[in-house]
Order: C-alpha cells, then sequence, then structure tokens
C-alpha cells in the first residue's frame, strides 16, 4: 500500500481512471449502459470506502478493474442464460470457437454470463486474450508462463466455456 | 457524441461529485464507513424489509429499491407543498386585508409593502419546494443543493433553486436598505439613537453579503457545469465564498457591538444603564471579536487547502 494520504490523491485518481475503468466495464456488459454505470458506480464507492481505511493500494488501477470484474462475475452469476430467440445454438457456439467477436448482444450476454461461472483463472485468461487484446507472449510473462502453456490454457478454458453454454443451451 | 465505452459526461461528472462528497462526508464526520449516500442510508430500511419479505438480494433489485425510495420521498416533499401553498393562501388573504385596510386609511402603506413582500417570499418557497419535488421525481434520490451536484436529466436544478434564492434575499436586500434610508431619516431628525441606525445598516451589510454568497455561488454552479472548475475546486471557493461573506457580516456587527457598549457606557455614567448591561454589551463585543478571529482563521485555512475544521 502507497503511503501517502488516500483523501488527497482520490480525485486525480478518479480522473486518471474513470475513462479506461468505464471502457473495461462497458465491453463485459454487452451494450447494458446502465449495467455499466452501476458497476462502475459501486467499484468507485467501495473503492473511497477501503482506500480511506487501509490506504490506496500501489496498483489502483488493477485494483478498480478487479472490483469491477468481481462485481460483473457476481452479477452473472445471478443471471439465467438469456433466450436467444432467433439465434441458434450453432451460432452461439462458433462465435465462442471464433475468438468471441460477434454483433449480437444476445449471443455477447450468454458468453459474459458463461465466463462468470468459469474459475476466476480461467474467465480472467480467456477476457485478457478476447477482450482486452493482450497477446499471448505479454500474458504468459505476466503469469511467469511459456507461451505454449498459457496457449493450453486458454484451449481448455474455450473448452469448458463451450461446454456450459451448450449445456446451458440444451435445457 | 460518447462512444458506446465511453462514460457520458454527466455520469462522470455524478460519479465524480458522489466520490468527493463521499471524501468530504468522511472527513466531516470521521465516520469509517460513512460512504453510502444519504439516499443509501433511507433505502436501508427498505431494503430490510424487501428482504424480509422475500424479495431477494439481486443486482436488480437496485431499481426496485430506487422506485420505493423516489416514492418515500415524494410523499415528503408533498407535506411540504402542501404547508408551502397554505402559506401562499394566508399571505394572500393578508394582503388583500392589508389593502383593505390601506384604502380607508387604517393600515399604512409600510404595512402594504410588507404584506406584498410577504406573499411574493411565500410564492418563490412554493416553487422551491415543486422544483425539489420535480428532482427527486427525476433523480429518485433527495434534492442535492450542492454546486457540484449532477445534473439530472440534462436540467440544472441547483442553479434554478439558486436563482429563487437570490429572488428571495434580493427582495430582504431592498427591503432592509428601505428601512435604512427610514432610519436615516429619523436619525437626521433627532428621532432616533445612532444604535438604530448602526442595526439598520448592520442588516443591510448582512443582507448583501446573503445576496453575494448566493451570486457567487451561482457563479461556481454555472463554471462547474461547464467545465471549467473541478468539483474539489468549486467546493474549495464555495466555502471561501461563505466565510468571506460571513466575515463581513460579523465585522459589520463587530462595529454595531462597539458602538452599543459606548453608548452604553454613556448611559450608565448618567445612571440609565445598570453594570450588567455594561458587562453584556462588552460581552458582545468579545463574542463578535472571536467570531471574527475564527472566520480569518477558516479562511486561511480553506486558501491553504486544509479542511474547514482545520484538518489537514
Amino acid at each position: 500500500m502507497a503511503t501517502e494520504p488516500a483523501e488527497q490523491r482520490i480525485p486525480e485518481i478518479y480522473r486518471q481512471t474513470i475513462g479506461p475503468l468505464y471502457a473495461y466495464v462497458s465491453r463485459r456488459c454487452a451494450g447494458d449502459r446502465p449495467l455499466a454505470e452501476d458497476v462502475v458506480q459501486e467499484t468507485w464507492l467501495r473503492a473511497v470506502d477501503a482506500w480511506r481505511r487501509q490506504g490506496l493500494p500501489d496498483t489502483p488501477a488493477a485494483w478498480l478493474t478487479s472490483v469491477a470484474h468481481n462485481l460483473l462475475v457476481s452479477h452473472y452469476r445471478r443471471q439465467k442464460p438469456v433466450p436467444l430467440g432467433s439465434i441458434t445454438s450453432e451460432a452461439v457456439l462458433a462465435v465462442v470457437d471464433d475468438g468471441f467477436d460477434t454483433e449480437s448482444v444476445e449471443i455477447e450476454r450468454l458468453i459474459y454470463w458463461g465466463l462468470a461461472q468459469l474459475p476466476e483463472r480461467q474467465s480472467k485468461l480467456l477476457e485478457a486474450f478476447h477482450f482486452d487484446e493482450r497477446p499471448v507472449a505479454r500474458i504468459a510473462a505476466e503469469c511467469r508462463m511459456s507461451e505454449r502453456a498459457v496457449e493450453g490454457r486458454l484451449r481448455r478454458a474455450r473448452l469448458k466455456l463451450r461446454g456450459l453454454i451448450e449445456h446451458a443451451l440444451a435445457r | 457524441m460518447t462512444s458506446m465505452h465511453e462514460p457520458t459526461p454527466e455520469f462522470e461528472r455524478f460519479l465524480e461529485w458522489q466520490v468527493t462528497s463521499a471524501l468530504r462526508r468522511q472527513d466531516r464526520f470521521a465516520r469509517p464507513s460513512a460512504i453510502e449516500s444519504n439516499t443509501y442510508l433511507r433505502a436501508v430500511p427498505i431494503v430490510l424489509i424487501s428482504i424480509l419479505l422475500g424479495a431477494g438480494v439481486v443486482m436488480a433489485s437496485g431499481r426496485l429499491k430506487q422506485n420505493q425510495l423516489t416514492r418515500v420521498l415524494t410523499v415528503q416533499q408533498q407535506g411540504e407543498l402542501q404547508l408551502a401553498q397554505m402559506q401562499v393562501e394566508v399571505a394572500q388573504k393578508q394582503l388583500a386585508e392589508t389593502k383593505r385596510r390601506a384604502d380607508v386609511g387604517v393600515a399604512p402603506l409600510d404595512d402594504l409593502s410588507e404584506a406584498e413582500r410577504t406573499l411574493q417570499a411565500a410564492q418563490l418557497q412554493l416553487q422551491r419546494v415543486k422544483l425539489t419535488i420535480e428532482e427527486v421525481q427525476l433523480s429518485g434520490r433527495p434534492a442535492q443543493d450542492d454546486v457540484t451536484a449532477p445534473l439530472v436529466n440534462a436540467r440544472d436544478f441547483v442553479l434554478e433553486r439558486l436563482q429563487l434564492d437570490e429572488q428571495m434575499l434580493a427582495a430582504s436586500a431592498d427591503e432592509a436598505e428601505k428601512h435604512l434610508q427610514t432610519m436615516q431619516k429619523r436619525f437626521d431628525a433627532g428621532l432616533t439613537p445612532n444604535v438604530e441606525l448602526l442595526e439598520a445598516q448592520a442588516a443591510v451589510i448582512r443582507h448583501m453579503s446573503d445576496l453575494r454568497t448566493i451570486e457567487g455561488k451561482t457563479e461556481l454552479r454555472r463554471k462547474f457545469i461547464a467545465g471549467t472548475v473541478s468539483a474539489a475546486d468549486a467546493t474549495k471557493q464555495r466555502l471561501l465564498i461563505s466565510a468571506q461573506n460571513e466575515l463581513r457580516s460579523a465585522e459589520a456587527a463587530l462595529e454595531l457591538a462597539q458602538r452599543r457598549l459606548q453608548e452604553i457606557g454613556k448611559q450608565k455614567q448618567v445612571g440609565m444603564a445598570s453594570e450588567v448591561d455594561a458587562v453584556k454589551a462588552q460581552l458582545e463585543v468579545l463574542s463578535r471579536q472571536q467570531d471574527i478571529e475564527r472566520l480569518r482563521e477558516r479562511i486561511a485555512a480553506i486558501q491553504k487547502g486544509s479542511l474547514p475544521d482545520g484538518r489537514k
């Protein structure tokens, strides 16, 4: 934890991080702006409370992102998989296989729901690669693993996500 | 235009205000877990009832809470609205009665103008309550009068209320000026002592200071909304404006207290005032001097960037 009084730096940190934090959350909200705003707001209120009591974390942006991630996971875990309407389950699984790139809000929400059901390590890995577009080499360096190991974990996480979504669609 | 993954300026400012005010509240009240706004505190009983009724703890329940909170707040405001409407009705009847009496020469013209001002004040107060109700209904939370409060559906309720307050204070200042003119004439004619004239002068200064405070807040509000001043700076400037205007009023009050002390000293010499009267007048002077000292310290602390209560 940094030693500088938190209250002096919080407004400045807010201004520096609000844009990236909102973008991080918004990309995981499938166009649901009220949800993105609720999550960002809750994240910041928790930050003010925690930072005032415990001091600033060494990397406030990472702290904020982590809390926002947990809030999103909690939210999606409480949701039921959204009905797909006219979209086929094959189309959904194809999106999962092809790197989550889709224009469909319904499919996006289903993927977020699936990610929230995964163990945190797997969901964070998939998010880092697919949403934050961090290259395997960078993830490998951050996680102190070989690139090959990261690729293997990504593949297994995708398979698990696919299985979860397939199971949900079959119900 | 805001892109999909960017916060809207309104949301960004609202959250900045929430963060700043949470920090300020914690500083002010030294409550370690005081990050909840009044909105949250008021929502607590509603949340508990919802849980007991099995409403379930889901994130979406936030919106349910909000609706219930809005209803509770609106009911509270309806009570204030009825009171304000009654005050307008009473003021209207009072004015009609005073006019009737003035027409037959029973009531002086001063009474008539006072009844008109009372009616104007009641009407402005009614408008203020109506604005508050509109804000509660649109925002779903208690009305906020801080200069750093966010817009509500692109509408600036803070500024609208400040403008009403300005009208009310301008009317009071006019009234104080008229009273001062009357007292000046009476003093010139030897009909009133110097102290009463000073009292009237102090009242004018007090009203003008209040008016200047509101004008300062209005200007700050405009700057904050235009984005030319940050929430932290706006709060600092608001505190400074209030303290400087309080200081002006306190200086006028000190001058008045000193004159009163001199008068009582003269009266005491000729047996028209007691020792107790003299001590009271002296205490009044000391008390005003302390007020000024405290306000000067407060201004210095705000200028240095410390909190108003002296903590860094």
